[in-house]
């Protein structure tokens, strides 16, 4: 008789028969016993600026070792690297490197930290696990940037070994993450609170798509949850959309809509708001939440000025919250 | 219509029904009892060479549970 195996790492709780695969393609039920096809096997590899996660708050102007393989539990139309997420580990291009490998690596390029990022590190948990132990161990930071589809247990053996997490917080509704990306909502805002809850630095981001979640109701709602859930100093970036994968049919996100959006969490109460994928908006720099000043000048991912001095305004001392040393 | 027109399009149909019978027949799987829901474990070996032959090795996961050994 067929094996069957359930996947406990995401809400989606993937029923696996035998020789079949997680809605990830990268989990697969093999004589009754759960693999991960994608450990060690890397099919994106970058040095990236940490500010291109997005990290505004994370070692400013330092470089951070990025990795992705194959797979992803949600199935966003939006998604820019589909190529590596909507496709199984046989259709991408792998290299091998161990977890001693990538650390080793990040190492010699002098990169202050490493970034799971691209795809989504949930689904190559356990490599992403392994590399931060040694990651931290030689003083390394471990950063991810995911969409926080994860279940609460696997979520608190990753936050004992990770240092920053950038959460895609897409949208305020159930229909929103149904529609989008083939998920729910309500386990993205658990997993959100387990990692505040957890003093992993937090930061999130919001990609702002014409028409599907651009309503200024929806903005407010999602700034206002926000503050009430995880606190006003949490960094929120809105990110305009690009056409890309299945949606080539929107417009870009227009401007004045992202702005709106940054007026909308300021008044909310958000300290820090920023405006990603316009490279020249003084929307990407950091101000001091007490005297206004200009904290921290970037233009696109290049930090031009940088007056955060032992994690505290120069200019009035008032504390700036995030990972500055 | 003649009355042997009727009779030709009556034999027609009903040629052309049993041909399609039989065909029906041929191509449909053997019946052998076992209900849909059961299926008869993959070959494992076979799964892995697969999955070496893709330059891919597995590596056991973590957060599962077996629900039908």
């Amino acid at each position: 008789m067929a094996t069957l195996i359930e996947c406990k790492l995401c809400p989606r709780h993937c029923r696996i028969g035998d020789g079949q695969r997680g809605n990830c393609r990268v989990r697969s039920n093999i004589d009754g016993k759960l693999f991960t096809l994608v450990y060690g096997k890397p099919c994106a590899i970058h040095i990236d600026p940490i500010e291109k996660k997005p990290f505004y708050h994370v070692l400013p102007a330092t470089s951070s070792f990025s990795i992705a393989t194959a797979g992803c539990n949600l199935h966003c139309k939006y998604c820019q690297n589909w190529q590596i997420s909507q496709n199984p580990p046989e259709q991408t291009e792998n290299v091998d490197l161990s977890p001693q490998a990538a650390v080793d690596a990040a190492i010699k390029n002098r990169c202050r930290s490493i970034a799971y990022t691209y795809s989504d590190p949930v689904i190559f948990y356990e490599y992403a696990v392994d590399i931060s132990r040694l990651a931290k161990s030689k003083g390394i930071l471990n950063v991810h940037r995911t969409a926080g589809y994860i279940e609460k247990e696997p979520l608190e053996e990753l936050c004992a070994v990770t240092d920053a997490i950038n959460v895609d917080f897409k949208g305020i509704t159930e229909d929103f993450y149904r529609g989008m990306s083939e998920a729910t909502l309500a386990p993205v805002l658990d997993a959100m609170k387990t990692i505040r809850k957890w003093g992993v630095w937090l930061e999130l981001t919001n990609l702002v798509v014409p028409t599907w979640n651009d309503r200024e109701e929806d903005i407010k709602n999602l700034c206002r949850w926000i503050v009430d859930n995880l606190g006003a100093q949490v960094p929120l970036h809105f990110s305009r959309f690009w056409p890309m994968h299945q949606l080539k049919n929107l417009p870009p996100t227009p401007v004045a809509t992202l702005e709106r959006a940054y007026e909308i969490a300021r008044k909310e109460g958000l300290h820090f708001c920023y405006i990603g994928n316009i490279p020249d908006h003084s929307a990407n720099n950091t101000y001091c939440p007490n005297d206004g000043k200009v904290l921290v000048r970037r233009i696109g991912f290049t930090v031009l000025e940088n007056n955060i001095v032992g994690g505290k305004c120069k200019f009035c001392n008032t504390a700036i919250p995030g990972i500055w040393s | 219509m003649k009355n042997s027109d009727i009779v030709f399009v009556v034999l027609l149909v009903a040629s052309s029904t049993v041909t399609i019978g039989i065909i029906g027949e041929n191509i449909r799987p053997e019946r052998t009892g076992v209900t849909p829901a059961v299926v008869s474990r993959i070959d494992s070996a076979k799964i892995k060479a697969d999955i070496e032959r893709a330059g891919l090795v597995i590596h056991e996961a973590k957060y599962w549970k077996l629900i039908r050994p």
